[in-house]
């Protein structure tokens, strides 16, 4: 017995932990014949507004458990069995076709794109364009995925940030060996801010300062998405290995950025199988930023957004290829969504460096500068490593790492949904009920003093005077009696209680001078 | 009355003090088991919110249908100010009235019993004459629970009068079975879930003294925007000041469970509306309930009520007949009781 908003996805849907895409599509579409607003089966039954809740809620799970990484993110966030996370991994390996990667660089293009203002989209895609050759168009699957999760994973991601302030860049995972998708993955569950490594690749010695996870780089895929910040401290500069890591640095600091910058993540991870190499370049915010980065980062992490910021040194090892494309000025704007271009990552053609896909990360603050934004592009290690293996590793890699941050950007995404309901605050049994605490539950409660004076038809003037406890300001005790019992009610607190604890409160008072 | 009615031990002493309305004895779903009189194996009450829904047609005919597979049926009309089972099967005016029982101090359940011409179903029709029927006093609906908790028959089928009042609800959620018609229209739905939740927070407020909740239970059912609105935040509540005690009853509310029929389907999607109701029904307030059928619409059905006569006797391969038959063999089923032949 569960009220909806705490139901599982798969509560929620009516289908079974096992369901198939089909199935989920299936018993959506009923489901919203059957919570339609003009459905009878809810006529009368409850507000329009908890339906509309529900209908919100049902689309989240069906887009969820409708991509499988996320998916599998969010089944392992519910503690099921791996079994199907094993399953879904494998699946798209065996296939290395074209289609994941070219669906991963897309889906990194269009994060870059999203996440960067609109000139740094140019610098983007002039880098992509540039650097590597502009694979062919994918065709249409690839696109319309593209344009999908540009559309709605960034619409969605952005809307639930907005109300949180998370102040924080972003992380990336690492991708792990396929071996060690196990041991990384619950790494990153563990900490979100961790970035699990593949050990298997020889790469990178990563400086693993970040205590608590391992964090390796992988060779090829790891996205690190630093709050970044012009003022961040050397010594954490970030470095993406094969990966790029998005910064976002606000130059104010501004909430704005931190979804730019979580857009990134999600995007990056909502596109199945990233590839491996294409590192997501997160524009970094120029230098114009000035303020705190290091505020930016603690608050990050704070509020639980997986943050790298441990994630440290660079790679120097890589071959790195680093292009620093101008660093897009203003990361504020809201993204843009435009099916950027495709960076593409055409796994198969190990050949020339630059037709990896690098997205190169519009580099960073001055001051970290030289550690930074080196986007080496994977593939180019790959390549100059065991190309073969390793470039078969890579997708690998890359699906784990496109994991990692689908868990990141669910992490959030559960995070906030479980703090919907704001809790009272503890009120003791024998708490007296004065205008200090009435105004705390209120502000709990999230209303304002004009919505409760607009519910409960007081007067604005006595709700002030009550929460300041102007008892002598107040009505004789007749009339405050109903005010406090319709106040109390509209709190959700017991009425009784109330005014008796605040007519005491006031008699004594005011019985006193 | 010295029945010797099964008590609940957990009895709501509080029950009437809490709102100052009358209020019924907790009657809990399911056999008590005590006593040495009979009890009905199963009460099914059948009620639905709104009126002209076919509760009384969905009453006899369920009756005849239940009678026809070999169950002793007992029928009561405790519609107490429209009282018209007794037209619904033919009975014409009966001599001996439920208000006869409830009136007269000494009257025995059993002599206010008719037959209704069809073998094993028998009826107590409801009161007649009498301006003030409707309104029951308490202690008359007392006794008249008490009662009809030790009547004996294989099936007590309780038709219910429309609305939502306490002397209807207490009826309908002593049976084992709450029988909930609707109908795929709006307003049928609407009250139908105005009953259904009425039917919860009664037997919410006949648990609450177990439980201290007699405020929250009243602030739920006076309810203003803010405060509690359904099932959930009540037990969320309780949940917090006594966690055991809410588990409990989280269990006794799941354990009574409403039986929906749909009534006068006449088009494809209407057969679907219980299914929609039910699990609209479950996603909000999470209590099951189950759907046990749709009748369709069916002129038969009306031209039986003209002729006065059950349509199961007068057309039993009238599609609504049959799908009565269908609901009953389910009732049957979720009884466990073997399902007879029918004859």
């Amino acid at each position: 017995m569960k009220p909806f908003a705490q139901q599982t996805y798969y509560e929620l849907l009516e289908v079974p932990v096992t369901a198939q895409m089909e199935e989920i599509h299936a018993a959506y579409s009923r489901l919203m014949e059957l919570y339609a607003p003009d459905s009878i089966a809810v006529y009368a039954l409850v507000d329009a507004d908890q339906v509309d809740a529900l209908r919100a809620r049902m689309t989240e799970a069906m887009e969820i458990l409708t991509d499988a990484d996320l998916r599998v993110e969010y089944d392992k966030d519910l503690g099921l069995p791996a079994r199907k996370v094993a399953e879904a991994v494998t699946v798209p390996v065996p296939v290395p076709e074209v289609g994941p990667t070219q669906r991963a660089a897309e889906a990194l293009a269009s994060a870059v794109e999203a996440s960067a203002s609109p000139s740094p989209v140019a610098t983007a895609e002039a880098a992509g364009k540039g650097t590597e050759e502009p694979e062919p168009e994918p065709s249409g699957p690839a696109a319309f995925r593209a344009s999908f999760v540009s559309g709605y994973s960034l619409s969605y991601v952005t809307s639930s940030l907005q109300t949180a302030p998370f102040g924080g860049g972003f992380v990336g995972m690492p991708a792990a060996g396929r071996m060690d998708a196990g041991a990384a993955s619950p790494a990153a569950e563990s900490s979100w801010s961790a970035a699990p490594v593949a050990t298997d690749s020889p790469t990178v010695d990563a400086g693993a300062e970040s205590n608590a996870a391992a964090v390796t780089v992988a060779a090829p895929a790891s996205v690190v998405a630093e709050a970044p910040s012009p003022a961040a401290p050397s010594s954490e500069s970030p470095v993406a290995a094969p990966v790029v890591s998005g910064t976002a640095t606000p130059s104010n600091g501004s909430p704005v950025v931190a979804a730019v910058a979580t857009t990134v993540q999600l995007e990056a991870s909502s596109p199945a199988a990233p590839s491996s190499e294409s590192p997501v370049a997160a524009p970094s915010p120029s230098d114009t930023a000035s303020p705190s980065t290091v505020d930016a980062s603690a608050e990050a992490q704070a509020a639980q957004s997986p943050v790298a910021t441990e994630p440290e040194p660079a790679v120097p090892e890589e071959p790195v290829v680093a292009q620093a494309p101008p660093a897009p000025s203003l990361v504020e704007d809201t993204p843009v969504p435009s099916v950027a271009p495709q960076p593409p990552v055409t796994e198969p053609e190990p050949p020339e460096p630059p037709s990896t896909s690098i997205v190169v990360s519009p580099t960073p603050s001055r001051s970290t500068g030289t550690s930074r934004p080196t986007t080496s592009p994977a593939g180019a290690s790959a390549q100059t490593r065991s190309p073969g293996r390793q470039l078969s590793d890579a997708q690998v890699l890359a699906q784990d790492a496109a994991i990692a941050t689908a868990e990141a950007a669910m992490a959030q995404v559960s995070a906030r949904v479980r703090e919907v309901r704001p809790r009272l605050p503890d009120i003791p049994a024998d708490a007296e009920f004065n205008g200090e605490l009435l105004r705390r539950v209120r502000e709990t409660r999230g209303f304002t003093l004009h919505q409760v004076a607009d519910r409960t038809r007081i007067s604005l003037r006595h709700l002030e005077n009550v929460e300041a406890d102007r008892y002598t300001l107040l009505p004789p005790p007749v009339y405050l009696r109903g005010i406090l019992m319709n106040l109390a009610r509209e709190l959700g607190l017991d009425p009784l209680r109330v005014s008796r604890s605040y007519l005491g409160l006031a008699s004594e008072k005011s019985g006193k001078k | 009355m010295r029945l010797p009615m099964s008590k609940p031990s957990r009895a709501p002493q509080a029950d009437a003090r809490a709102l100052g309305s009358p209020s019924s004895e907790p009657v809990h779903a399911g056999p008590p088991g005590l006593g040495r009189r009979e009890r009905p194996r199963r009460i099914i009450a059948v009620g639905g919110g709104k009126g002209g829904i076919g509760k009384s047609m969905v009453s006899a005919n369920l009756g005849v249908a239940l009678a026809q597979s070999g169950l002793n049926v007992l029928l009561v009309d405790a519609d107490l100010g429209g009282a018209n089972l007794h037209t619904c099967l033919g009975v014409g005016q009966p001599e001996a009235t439920l208000s006869d029982f409830l009136r007269r101090n000494k009257a025995r359940l059993e002599d206010v019993i008719v037959p209704t011409g069809v073998p094993r179903l028998s009826l107590i029709a409801g009161a007649q004459d009498a301006l003030d029927a409707a309104n029951l006093k308490y202690a008359q609906k007392q006794k008249l629970l008490k009662t009809l908790l030790g009547a004996q028959a294989d099936y007590l089928i309780l038709d219910l009068g429309a609305g939502t009042s306490f002397n209807t609800i207490d009826f309908f959620i002593m049976a084992d079975h709450g029988l909930l018609v609707v109908l795929p229209e709006p307003t049928s739905v609407e009250n139908a879930y105005r009953f259904a939740k009425a039917a919860f927070f009664r037997r919410l407020q006949q648990m609450e003294s177990q439980y201290g909740i007699q405020d929250l239970v009243d602030s739920a059912l006076t309810t203003r925007e803010g405060s509690l609105r359904t099932l959930h935040d009540v037990l969320e509540q309780v949940r917090r000041k006594d966690p055991v005690g809410a588990e409990r009853l989280e269990r006794e509310l799941a354990a009574f469970r409403i039986r929906l029929v749909v009534n006068q389907a006449r088009t494809d999607a209407d057969l679907n509306v219980g299914t929609a109701v039910a699990s609209a029904w479950k996603k909000f307030f999470g209590i099951d309930m189950d759907d046990l059928g749709a009748i369709r619409y069916d002129d038969e059905a009306w031209r039986a009520v003209r002729k006065r006569r059950p349509v199961l006797i007068e057309r039993p391969d009238s599609p609504a007949a049959l799908a009565i038959q269908r609901i009953a063999s389910r009732l049957l089923a979720i009884d466990g009781t073997p399902i007879p032949a029918t004859p």
